[in-house]
């Protein structure tokens, strides 16, 4: 070999090194990112799954003691509502739904548990413990209709409790009583308790009924969803 | 506030620092990321420490425009991670210059957050004050990186 040769041939090994170098270097780069990518993207994924063993499952919870019901417990037909006090939606569903438990009193019961959008709806909540607090004292389903026909009074008010004593005063309700229970730990456990059984079920918006424990999809009025709970009655 | 005293040459940061950032950031990402996805997912949250979630997550100050601010942050976790990557896989101390201003902005943010939830809504969510933590542990650490003490008319060090 000449010298020449030798030295050729150094450069070629040289060359080499550097090739291989480079694309170790290259491997390692796309290892780091592709590291970063995959453990990000496990994370994303895995949280999802997470949401999503705690997602609404859409079952509703059942009827117990706890809530407010009309009608017969073994009723075959069971429609419950979640519902805020304050949603003016919610109000026109008023008559419709007395109706429906007047004409069907043995055949249907009808469940009422509070959703009060507090975000939207700033007195919803408190007015859900006045009515819960007058539950204590025998007079829920009183007070939940005052409060639904006088919503337009109370609504916009900043302190509605003056009023919420007045309606409450005038059901010959105990009302020192009442303000002591609707501000108590309990009452507002409850109220927690049934808005976070909303939020299992899939509530985003209020009303939402759950005919038979299958939710009604977006009755499109009062009549129309009437008559959806009239076929449910009626089907043997 | 005093910084450590600047070496000359600008000494590449250390191993630890960025150690640090990526797993304080890391943290931070699946905390504002499981914020996210439930927002989206409507989900309740596992909130049993402090309480109150609900009353942050849905209150008119956890949306920015329409935004969710847990995307917001897990966007901002999401960069910091990638610009450390970036600085280490590129060699270029530019990516960490803007890691370390983007958690003063992040910080300052959280300070705003924490600030809501003390006296606007007085109610506190474990996952926000978590985020705010985490923030503020990756200003603090943003010291440690070898940037914020060049001036600007200091000459690029050629690495």
């Amino acid at each position: 070999m000449t010298r020449h040769e030798r030295r050729e041939l150094q450069r070629q090994q040289r060359k080499g090194q550097a090739a291989n170098q480079g694309r170790r270097r290259t491997f390692s780069r796309a290892l780091t990112w592709a590291a970063v990518v995959i453990v990000l993207g496990g994370a994303v994924a895995g949280l999802v799954a997470l949401a999503n063993k705690s997602t609404p499952t859409g079952a509703v919870d059942p009827v117990t003691d706890q809530d407010w019901t009309k009608g017969p417990k073994d009723a075959k037909t069971v429609l419950i509502e979640y519902s805020d006090l304050q949603c003016p939606a919610c109000r026109a569903y008023l008559p419709t739904l007395k109706s429906l438990a007047e004409k069907n009193a043995d055949k249907l019961l009808v469940v009422y548990r509070h959703f009060p959008l507090k975000q939207t709806h700033r007195n919803a909540e408190l007015a859900a413990r006045f009515a819960q607090a007058a539950g204590k004292q025998g007079k829920f389903w009183e007070m939940h209709d005052v409060l639904f026909e006088k919503q337009t009074e109370w609504s916009s008010e900043g302190d509605p409790k003056k009023l919420f004593i007045e309606y409450a005063a005038s059901l010959g309700l105990n009302t020192d009583q009442l303000t002591q229970d609707a501000d108590s730990a309990t009452i507002k456990q409850e109220v927690e308790g049934q808005y976070q059984s909303g939020l299992r079920a899939g509530v985003d918006a209020t009303p939402t009924f759950f005919l038979n424990g299958t939710r009604v999809k977006n009755p499109a009025s009062p009549d129309d969803f009437a008559n959806t709970v009239n076929a449910a009655i009626a089907a043997p | 506030m005093t910084l450590p005293t600047p070496s000359t040459p600008p000494s590449p940061p250390r191993k630890w620092v960025l150690f640090a950032i990526l797993g304080t950031a890391f943290l931070g990402f699946l905390d504002a990321t499981y914020l996210t996805v439930a927002f989206y997912q409507r989900t309740p949250l596992q909130c049993g420490l402090l309480g109150g979630c609900d009353v942050v997550t849905t209150s008119r100050f956890a949306t920015v425009g329409g935004v969710p601010v847990a995307l917001l942050g897990s966007l901002y976790y999401l960069t910091l991670i990638f610009m450390v990557v970036a600085a280490h896989d590129l060699k270029r101390s530019a990516f960490l210059r803007i890691a370390a201003r983007l958690t003063l902005v992040g910080f300052v943010f959280s300070l705003w957050l924490t600030g809501v939830q003390t006296f606007v809504l007085r109610a506190f969510c474990f996952y926000c004050l978590l985020s705010a933590a985490s923030s503020t542990l990756l200003f603090i650490l943003s010291f440690f990186l070898p940037v914020w003490r060049r001036g600007r008319r200091e000459p690029e060090p050629v690495v």
